[in-house]
C-alpha cells in the first residue's frame, strides 16, 4: 500500500535527516568524554543523548539507529563501558551512513 | 385343665427344656455339701457326685464361692471342653447351681470378637494408609516445589544467558554490515589484496546469516522466558492488518523461492481496515507459522489464508509438507521439542511461543495434520475495527467536536513530527516543552487528552502527573516515552496515566490509544 506523505511531513523528515551528521558529532563527543574520563565518568549525559535518539530516530523510520541506541542505553545502565564504546562507534557509523 | 394335667404338662416342658438346653444341675447346703446332682453332669466331663461330699472336691469353679449370693458366672469351659454358662440360685436351705450348654453363645461371642478384631485391624490399616498417603502427598508437594524452582531457575538462566548473547550479537551483525559495505565500495579486483582471498565476501555472508540465525534463536529463548514468567504484555493498537499480512508474505517469499515451494497468500481483508490488535505479536506468530511451513515443506505449496468475519480475524496456514504423526502431534506444543528431522530444527520454541501469544491475544491455535498429507494450522483473534475513512474525531467514544490534545515534549524533532501528523488528522494540538508548562496550560485551557513525555527539563512527566493529581485535574494523560522498562511504565500508571506508548510511535498508535482512553 502506497503511503501518502504530505509536503509538511516530508520537510520535517528532511530536516531530521539533515540533522543526522550533528547527531553523529554528538555521539563522537560522548565517545571522547567517556574515553578520557577514566573511572570518574558520568554516564547520565550519555544515557540522555541515547534516550532522545532512541525515541526520535524510530519516529523518523530509522529503526536500526533507534534499536542500537536502546541497546547502548542498556550498556549505560549496566555500566559496560567497553561494550558501550563499541556500540557508540557503531551508532556514529550508522548515523553517518544515513546522513 | 385340671391339676393332674398341669403337673404332666409342666413335667413335659421341663423335660423338653432340660433336653434342649442340655441342663445339668446340683444342689448344696450352705456348708457346700452336696444334696442332689443330675446324672447328665458326666456329659460335661464331671465325675459322678456323691451326696454328702464337699462340692469343691468335684467342681473347681465352686472353690471360694459364697452359697448365699445369686450369681451368673461368665462362660467357662467344662472338663470335657464344652462351653457352659453357670447360674447360682441361693435359697434359705440350699444353693442350686444350673449348668447350661453355652456352645452357641460362645460361638456367637467368638464370631463377634473376631469381627471386632477384624474391624480394629481394618481401622489400623486404614490409619496406616492415611499416614502413608499424607507422607506421599507431602513428598509430592515438595518435589513439585523443587521442580517449579528448577524450572524457574532454568528460565532465569536461559533469559540471562540470552540477554548476554543478544548485545554482542547485534554488534557482530552491525560490524559485519559495515565491513560488507566497505568491501562493496572498493573494486572487486582489490578485494583479494585487502582481505586475503576471493571468497571473503562469501565468508562475510555466512557470518551474517549465522549471526542472524543465532539472534533469532536468542530472541525465541528470551520470549519463552518472558512468557514463562508472564512478563509479555500484549499492546493492542490500531493496526492495518492487510499490511501485516503483506509484510509477512514479502518477508518469507525469498525463503520459499530458494526451494520448490510456492507461497500463496489469499488475503481477503479490507484495505483501509484498522483493527485494534498487537501488530508486532501478530506478525511474530505469522512469521513463525508460515516460516515453519516453508521450512518443513520441500516440494509443493504453503498457503496463507486470512479473512475477517465481523470483528474476528481468521488465519489458516496450510502446507503440503510431510505432515505430523498423531504421536508427534501431542508433543509439538511442548517447549524445546524437536522433530526427527534435526537438520531443520531450531530451538523448538517457535510453536510454543506462537501458541501462548495467540492465547494472550484471545485466540486458540488449532493444528490438524496427518503423515504424508501436510499440516493445517489455524486460529481466530478478536479484531475490533476502526476505519481510516472516518475522521479521527468521530472514533467511537471520542467527542464529536475536534479533538484537542496538549503535547508535552522537549525534543523538537519529535514534537514537530507528532504535531504535524496529528494536525493532518484534524486534531487540534498545543505543545509545551516541559511538565511545568503542561501544568500551566491545563490551568488555562481545556484539553481532551495530554500526551506527556517523561524525561523533560525543569519538571519531568512524573512530577507533572503528581502535580495534576494534587490539583485534582482529571484530564486523561497518555505517557509517550522511549523507555520500555516495565518499572518506568509501572511508575507512570501508579501516578495515574491512562495509557503508555513506547517511542517510536506513529499517528495510528496515538489515535488508537486516544480511542481506547476516551471510550
Amino acid at each position: 500500500m502506497q503511503e501518502f506523505i504530505s509536503p509538511q511531513i516530508t520537510a520535517i523528515r528532511e530536516r531530521y535527516k539533515a540533522s543526522l551528521p550533528d547527531k553523529a558529532v554528538m555521539i563522537e563527543e560522548q565517545i571522547e568524554i567517556l574515553s578520557s574520563a577514566g573511572a570518574a565518568r558520568d554516564l547520565s549525559a550519555t544515557h540522555e543523548v541515547l534516550h532522545k535518539l532512541a525515541g526520535s530516530a524510530g519516529m523518523y523510520g530509522y529503526d536500526d539507529i533507534s534499536a542500537l541506541s536502546r541497546t547502548a542505553m542498556a550498556c549505560t545502565v549496566e555500566k559496560k563501558i567497553d561494550l558501550l564504546l563499541a556500540q557508540l562507534a557503531e551508532l556514529k557509523s550508522l548515523l553517518e551512513q544515513h546522513a | 385343665m385340671n391339676n393332674t394335667v398341669d403337673v404332666i404338662v409342666q413335667q413335659k416342658i421341663n423335660e423338653q427344656l432340660f433336653q434342649k438346653l442340655e441342663l445339668a444341675y446340683f444342689c448344696v447346703d450352705h456348708s457346700m455339701r452336696v444334696k442332689d446332682a443330675s446324672d447328665n453332669l458326666i456329659d460335661y466331663g464331671y465325675e459322678p457326685i456323691r451326696p454328702g461330699s464337699d462340692i469343691e472336691d468335684h467342681i473347681d469353679f465352686m472353690i471360694g464361692l459364697d452359697s448365699h449370693t445369686e450369681l451368673d458366672l461368665p462362660i467357662v469351659a467344662s472338663p470335657s471342653g464344652i462351653p457352659i454358662s453357670v447360674s447360682l440360685l441361693p435359697s434359705e436351705n440350699q444353693l442350686t447351681v444350673l449348668i447350661v450348654n453355652a456352645s452357641t453363645q460362645a460361638d456367637q461371642r467368638q464370631l463377634l470378637q473376631q469381627k471386632a478384631n477384624e474391624n480394629e485391624l481394618l481401622v489400623f490399616q486404614q490409619k496406616k494408609l492415611m499416614v502413608q498417603l499424607e507422607q506421599a502427598s507431602l513428598e509430592l508437594e515438595k518435589k513439585n516445589m523443587q521442580l517449579e524452582e528448577a524450572s524457574r531457575l532454568q528460565t532465569s538462566f536461559l533469559s540471562g544467558v540470552s540477554h548476554e548473547f543478544r548485545t554482542p550479537l547485534t554488534s557482530i551483525i552491525g560490524y559485519t554490515n559495515l565491513v560488507k559495505q566497505d568491501l562493496q565500495k572498493v573494486s572487486q579486483e582489490l578485494v583479494p589484496r585487502i582481505v586475503g582471498n576471493d571468497d571473503s565476501p562469501n565468508y562475510l555472508r555466512a557470518v551474517q546469516r549465522s549471526s542472524k540465525h543465532l539472534l533469532s534463536l536468542v530472541e525465541n529463548l528470551l520470549d519463552h522466558g518472558k512468557l514463562d514468567s508472564n512478563e509479555i504484555v500484549i499492546r493492542p493498537k490500531a493496526t492495518n492488518i492487510l499490511e501485516v499480512f503483506e509484510d509477512v508474505e514479502l518477508l518469507l517469499k525469498p525463503l520459499s523461492n530458494t526451494k520448490q515451494v510456492e507461497l500463496r497468500a489469499n488475503i481477503d481483508l479490507p484495505p483501509k481496515a484498522l483493527a485494534v490488535l498487537d501488530d508486532s505479536r501478530l506478525r511474530q506468530c505469522l512469521i513463525n507459522l508460515v516460516g515453519n511451513a516453508v521450512k518443513f515443506t520441500d516440494i509443493g505449496s504453503v498457503t496463507l489464508d486470512a479473512s475477517l468475519t465481523g470483528e474476528v480475524l481468521h488465519v489458516t496456514v496450510e502446507d503440503t509438507g510431510p505432515g505430523i504423526s498423531q504421536q508427534d502431534l501431542e508433543k509439538i506444543r511442548l517447549p524445546f521439542w524437536q522433530g526427527s528431522d534435526t537438520g531443520k530444527a531450531g530451538t523448538g520454541l517457535g510453536l510454543t511461543i506462537t501458541e501462548r501469544l495467540v492465547e494472550l491475544m484471545g485466540g486458540e491455535l488449532l493444528i490438524k495434520s496427518e503423515l504424508g498429507k501436510g499440516t493445517v494450522v489455524e486460529f481466530e483473534l478478536p479484531a475490533p475495527l476502526v476505519y481510516l475513512d472516518e475522521p479521527a474525531n468521530s472514533l467511537e467514544g471520542i467527542p464529536v467536536k475536534p479533538l484537542r490534545i496538549l503535547l508535552a515534549e522537549d525534543d523538537t524533532d519529535i514534537a514537530d513530527l507528532v504535531c504535524m501528523m496529528l494536525i493532518e488528522r484534524g486534531i487540534e494540538v498545543d505543545r509545551v516543552e516541559n511538565g511545568a508548562l503542561a501544568v500551566e496550560a491545563l490551568k488555562k485551557g481545556r484539553y481532551d487528552l495530554v500526551l506527556m513525555d517523561i524525561h523533560m527539563p525543569i519538571m519531568t512527566g512524573y512530577d507533572a502527573l503528581a502535580e495534576l493529581n494534587a490539583r485534582g485535574d482529571t484530564t486523561p494523560v497518555v505517557v509517550m516515552s522511549a523507555s520500555a522498562v516495565d518499572a518506568d511504565k509501572a511508575k507512570a500508571i501508579e501516578l495515574g496515566c491512562r495509557g503508555y506508548l513506547v517511542k517510536p510511535v506513529d499517528v495510528d498508535d496515538i489515535i488508537g490509544m486516544a480511542g481506547q482512553v476516551l471510550s
